[in-house]
């Protein structure tokens, strides 16, 4: 028996869970490989038993559909943390009145300062004449502004409602480098869409005590 | 006032959706080899999911998600070792890993469960990066490379550790009819 015979053979003897035969035996007897081959065969086949049983019935998309609404729900309320702080106490903010119309509105540029890699809640009020069911909020940002929660991501849209009066828009924004910046916020509603852009303008550091006394 | 609230695009769900689903099965698998308990597993994978989604970005980044995502899932589970204050090596025992049933002859079965059990007992005589190697790669048959990049192993270590846990294997098994002893001479086992 060869060695090509004789993996064969073991092969089949693995397989069907039976002993060698007398002449595979002999060979494995007298040869490395083929011995070598013998017991790794035989351990895959043995290692093959082990396996693990089936998650629940639906427990892959019961785990991807928690970690998105999981997800949600963070994001939710730490915005809603930054936009009640923002109300009571953050003075900078910009309003425009939004009327929904037809026309292409380019509202003037607003202006805010934020300190460099400080994040600062900005916040946009929005004054709606009516209530509107399904507006579509897109935010653009300058290359060296950061939205919390959307790291790298330059342009954030959803969906929303709108109520009647004023609608708080909280964007807690970082400042990346001590560049000039902005971004736009665009309220879409059928084929009306309104606009609010923003120059964001790095905070000059104050100077030292040491400087100005010189 | 109203406060509009940010909403998730749709597309990062989706995104996230298409990254982890084709991959949470093994994710599950490699949990369950991980920790021998169906309910545990599950929560390990939950968790990852959890962490993973702010991550839908760099997901996008990865070149070979499969072995990244169970890196995730083996971070996750030392975190959750860490702390319960548990060693890793009294957990990781793979003791309760169910038998294949692939025939209804019930001496078949019997036969099968008891050899089944054996391997069982064999593994749980490995150490836990042993035992690791054997679940990855022997059993679930993910290649050494994959594995390297999950367990954060130099390739060159873990083909040595695949030579020394198989011979030990082996040799716990008798699964070489002639003089395993002087084969594997010169190395403890357990």
């Amino acid at each position: 028996m060869n060695c090509t015979e004789a993996q064969v053979a073991i092969r089949a003897a693995i397989e069907s869970e039976t002993g060698l035969a007398a002449a595979t035996e002999n060979h494995v007897a007298t040869c490395d490989d083929c011995r070598e081959d013998y017991g790794d065969r035989a351990l895959e086949h043995a290692l093959q038993l082990q396996t693990v049983p089936p998650p629940r019935d639906g427990f892959v998309d019961q785990a991807i559909a928690s970690a998105i609404h999981n997800a949600a729900m963070v994001r939710a309320r730490r915005f809603g943390v930054a936009a009640s702080i923002a109300v009571i106490s953050f003075v900078l903010g910009v309003a425009y009145r939004s009327y929904y119309n037809s026309e292409l509105d380019q509202s003037p540029y607003a202006q805010v300062t934020l300190a460099v890699h400080e994040g600062k809640t900005v916040r946009v009020v929005i004054n709606s004449p009516s209530e509107q069911d399904s507006a579509m909020v897109t935010i653009e940002l300058g290359d060296n502004l950061e939205l919390a929660g959307f790291p790298s991501e330059h342009r954030i849209q959803w969906q929303t409602s709108l109520s009647e009066g004023k609608n708080l828009l909280a964007l807690p924004l970082t400042l990346t480098d001590p560049s000039d910046s902005h971004f736009q916020v665009t309220l879409s509603f059928g084929s009306s869409r309104k606009h609010v852009r923003v120059l964001v303008r790095p905070a000059v550091p104050k100077p030292a005590l040491s400087q100005v006394k010189a | 006032m109203k406060i509009l609230f940010f909403e998730l695009p749709a597309t990062q769900s989706k995104r996230f959706d298409a990254f982890v689903r084709p991959h949470a099965l093994a994710l599950y698998k490699f949990a369950y080899r991980l920790l021998r308990n169906r309910a545990d597993a599950e929560d390990l994978v939950q968790d990852v999911l959890l962490k993973l989604y702010p991550r839908t970005n760099e997901m996008a980044q990865v070149r070979d998600l499969k072995p990244w995502l169970l890196r995730v899932v083996y971070h996750q589970f030392i975190d959750t070792l860490r702390k319960r204050r548990r060693s890793v090596t009294t957990v990781v025992q793979m003791s309760e890993l169910e038998l294949v049933d692939p025939v209804q002859d019930p001496e078949r079965q019997l036969d099968l469960a008891q050899s089944s059990e054996r391997v069982r007992g064999a593994i749980s005589r490995l150490n836990h990066d042993q035992q690791l190697l054997v679940a990855l790669h022997l059993i679930d048959g993910y290649t050494l490379e994959e594995v390297a990049q999950v367990l954060d192993v130099p390739l060159g270590t873990l083909k040595s550790r695949l030579h020394r846990t198989r011979a030990e294997l082996k040799k716990i098994l008798q699964l070489e009819p002639f003089a395993t002893n002087e084969r594997v001479n010169g190395h403890e086992l357990y």
